[in-house]
């Protein structure tokens, strides 16, 4: 199948999403063994898994999906809780497979699937065995899986059912018998989903003298009853029917009896033993793979941008309107009929701004794309530092550019990573300081307004405002007598600052600061904001602000020396022309604004332009927490306008992009943070 | 056989491959990048496409000088894309191989430089433009 590699992008995206499913849903199940939603998601996700990998010809990974289900299987048809040393190995066998689909997609070859050592499954098998004494009845406790599948086959027109088999008082070889009844399922046109108790049991001969079968399928219930009760030792079986409806089950079929017909081989004994070997082939019969595919087709969109279609038509409406509009606008133009010309202008540009809104809804993503990868990661790294750790997931709906979620993963590990690390506390310290030994970190994403906030927040031991201070103090950051006047806010800025937050000293002091720089450079790239804020001994709170697209945002438009540039609106906050307010002072302009003391800078100076100039408005812009008043010679207007990115070495690092303007002209795009970074000392 | 666009810049001749020219275009206006380096005249818009300019004359020890046959070529390299100004385009060259010569002593220590072919007796030098600003 050398056509496969077609297949292979999609083959990798869904096996990471897996992945993914497979973590999230194992961490689930550690917090709750109970949780059956948790556990037939996993046994969902690995089966396909399992199907999707034979199918590409990588049998380990399949061997290893294999492995995750047979390790949980009892619990799904027992219902126990899943005992801890399954999870765990289900974690290894995935920490597997994720290394093997890294080879995959680097092109290596995959290491083999070793079993992993089962002694969980020993241990397992205490929890086992929990329908032994229970008394005979037609109930069988449909898990979420089976009753998906039993859906999906009604669904289907199939049949479903449940067979109760009675083997005869002191048969021998049970393990054999229940075999055999498995066989003529399958030889029927029926397939076992399920078993009361479990297939492993049943082969262990685990079980008092009967036994329940879940079967779908085509074939006919009558004759498979027949074909069972032919089989030695059988002494009864009764059909129950499942109905479409689920919630009665109908119970008319008859109990039989039969003589039973000696045919003690041993060779069936021997395929016993193969049970496993011909379950494995069952999963590849043709139900089991259109089921799979159904699955595959399920998931297979997230590769792709997602598409409601209602905003292609929308689009596509709109677009009409405009081919109509310009034709009716050429008409205008050579009548030279100013209002119908004025009125036609307004409806095109009604049409741009669906379209515009459109597009722009069509590039929107789900955060939950990046926040995905985060729970089992913060189960990790908790164990690793000997933390305990609740994990509170909020807003994965949220939706935001396709851009920005590229580039957010990385700052939010960032920071999570710093929560857990340095923000908890070990259990032993938070039960000294009186707090719960269980630490809470929650990430939250809301949307307000034209941006997306993402918000970290701990309750770990916080930063230690003081220690920051004689650190900047030490470092010659700021002078003793200025320090009396930083607040707590500007003291924990400092932890931004290049050098300083990555200094070891800093992180074991404060217990924070691993690299903020950089994480805040990531975030002010794609055009947004940080803040954190922190109360010693009560924790810390990250918030980032980020713009819902990087593609088109509102601008303000200034002039400086003939020069238009666009500021981000989300920067700016006030406008005024009341540039005698700003005052002189030795340590350069100030402008107080309703109390509060604002540097000042030139525009036309920060960007190093000569010349005369006059600056006649004042730009008040908020840049992180910092406020700063900007001095222009001109404001043009507020405009919606379409980022170009312009990465390219020629270009400095204050332009975020370049925009056109209407007239043909270039505008460039400036990054405030980094235009204020780069000229700290020039002011205007 | 490789194939150049030969232009001049000043008295010279240089050329650059065909396969890095997108495109020969007459200036557009180009705004100005304020505090960029010297040699970046600024940003100009090609239907649409936003692109810095670049005057690599100082690169070549080339005087500037004004002439009024001046023409932009849009050079892609890779994944950057810039527009280099020259004074005047001769036209497209076919080299063969064995008339592609090493660039004489006092220019092969010049990054950017590539190679040197002999054209109407003109010495064509073959210039890489970003390795040449880089």
């Amino acid at each position: 199948m050398d056509d496969m590699n077609e297949y292979l992008p999609i083959f990798l995206q869904e096996s990471y999403d897996y992945i993914n499913l497979l973590n999230n849903n194992l961490v689930l199940l550690e917090q709750d063994p109970g949780n059956k939603e948790a556990l037939a998601e996993v046994f969902r996700a690995a089966h396909t898994l399992k199907g999707m990998s034979a199918t590409m010809g990588f049998q380990p990974l399949a061997d290893a999906s294999h492995a995750l289900e047979s390790a949980l299987q009892m619990y799904r048809d027992s219902h126990q809780p899943v005992a801890e040393s399954a999870i765990e190995l289900g974690f290894k066998v995935l920490d597997y497979v994720e290394r093997q689909v890294k080879r995959v997609e680097d092109g290596e070859v995959l290491e083999p699937f070793e079993q992993m050592p089962l002694d969980v499954q020993g241990e397992s098998k205490e929890h086992s065995n929990p329908m032994e004494n229970q008394p005979a009845s037609t109930e069988f406790n449909l898990g979420v899986y089976e009753e998906e599948v039993v859906r999906t086959a009604l669904e289907q027109g199939q049949k479903a059912s449940i067979i109760r088999v009675v083997l005869e008082p002191g048969v021998l070889m049970k393990g054999v018998r229940a075999f055999m009844v498995f066989k003529a399922i399958e030889d029927n046109g029926f397939e076992a989903i399920g078993s009361e108790p479990d297939a492993e049991s049943l082969e262990k001969e685990e079980f008092e003298n009967e036994f329940k079968v879940l079967i779908v399928g085509n074939g006919d219930v009558n004759v498979l009853r027949d074909k069972i009760l032919r089989i030695a030792e059988v002494s009864a079986v009764e059909v129950t029917e499942i109905n479409a409806n689920m919630s009665g089950k109908r119970s008319d079929s008859s109990q039989e009896r039969e003589n039973p017909i000696a045919e003690k081989t041993v060779a069936v004994q021997e395929e016993a033993a193969n049970k496993t070997a011909i379950k494995q082939e069952k999963e590849n019969s043709p139900e089991k793979i259109t089921m799979e595919e159904q699955d595959q087709q399920k998931k297979a969109t997230r590769n792709y941008i997602r598409v409601p279609e209602e905003h292609v038509e929308s689009l596509m409406s709109a677009i009409s309107e405009l081919v109509l509009e310009k034709a009716e606008l050429e008409l205008a133009i050579r009548s030279g009929n100013q209002e119908s010309l004025l009125s036609l202008f307004e409806r095109i540009n009604r049409s741009i701004n669906v379209a515009q809104t459109e597009i722009t809804a069509l590039r929107m993503t789900p955060l939950s794309f990046v926040f995905e990868r985060f729970p089992r990661m913060v189960r990790d790294l908790s164990r690793e530092l000997g933390k305990q750790v609740r994990f509170i997931m909020e807003g994965g709906d949220t939706e935001i550019d396709r851009t920005i979620i590229d580039r957010l993963g990385d700052p939010l590990v960032h920071v999570l990573r710093n929560a857990i690390d340095h923000g908890i506390e070990k259990p032993e310290d938070r039960v000294k300081a009186g707090k719960d030994p269980t630490g809470t970190v929650k990430l939250r994403a809301y949307h307000e307004g034209n941006n997306v906030y993402i918000v970290v927040e701990d309750d770990g031991e916080g930063v230690d405002t003081s220690k920051v201070l004689s650190k900047a103090i030490e470092k010659g950051l700021v002078s003793q007598e200025q320090a009396s006047y930083l607040s707590q806010e500007e003291i924990i800025n400092f932890l931004f600052l290049p050098g300083f937050s990555t200094s070891t000293e800093i992180s074991e002091i404060s217990g924070r600061g691993v690299g903020l720089d950089v994480f805040k450079n990531t975030v002010e790239e794609l055009g947004g904001s940080v803040q954190l804020k922190s109360v010693l001994g009560k924790g810390t709170t990250v918030i980032m602000r980020l713009p819902l697209t990087m593609a088109i945002i509102s601008a303000l438009l200034v002039k400086v020396q003939d020069l238009v540039f666009a500021l981000p609106l989300s920067v700016v906050e006030e406008i005024s022309n009341d540039v005698d307010a700003v005052k002189e002072t030795p340590q350069g302009d100030v402008l107080l604004l309703r109390g509060e003391l604002l540097p000042v800078y030139s525009l036309s100076k920060l960007l190093k332009l000569q010349g005369d100039n006059k600056n006649n408005h004042i730009i008040v812009i908020k840049n992180g927490q910092k406020k700063a008043a900007l001095l222009v010679a001109e404001t043009v207007g507020k405009q919606e306008i379409v980022i170009k990115p312009l990465k390219s070495r020629f270009v400095p690092r204050y332009v975020d992009g370049a925009t056109l303007l209407g007239d043909g002209t270039i505008s460039l795009v400036i990054n405030i943070s980094s235009l204020l970074e780069g000229y700290a000392n020039v002011r205007g | 056989m490789n194939e150049f666009v030969v232009f001049t810049l000043g008295d010279r001749k240089y050329a650059l491959a065909l396969s890095q020219v997108v495109e020969i275009l007459t200036p557009g206006s180009v705004y100005p990048i304020p505090d960029s380096e010297p040699y970046v005249l600024g940003l100009t818009n090609i239907r649409g496409s936003i692109l810095p300019v670049v005057d690599i004359r100082s690169f070549l020890s080339e005087p500037e000088r004004q002439t009024n046959t001046k023409r932009h070529i849009w050079v892609r390299w890779g994944n950057e894309d810039i527009v280099i100004v020259v004074d005047r385009v001769e036209g497209i060259k076919r080299v063969s191989e064995d008339d592609l010569k090493q660039p004489p002593e006092d220019i092969t220590n010049h990054k950017g430089l590539e190679e040197v072919f002999m054209s109407e007796n003109d010495l064509v030098v073959v210039i890489d433009p970003l390795a040449l600003v880089g």
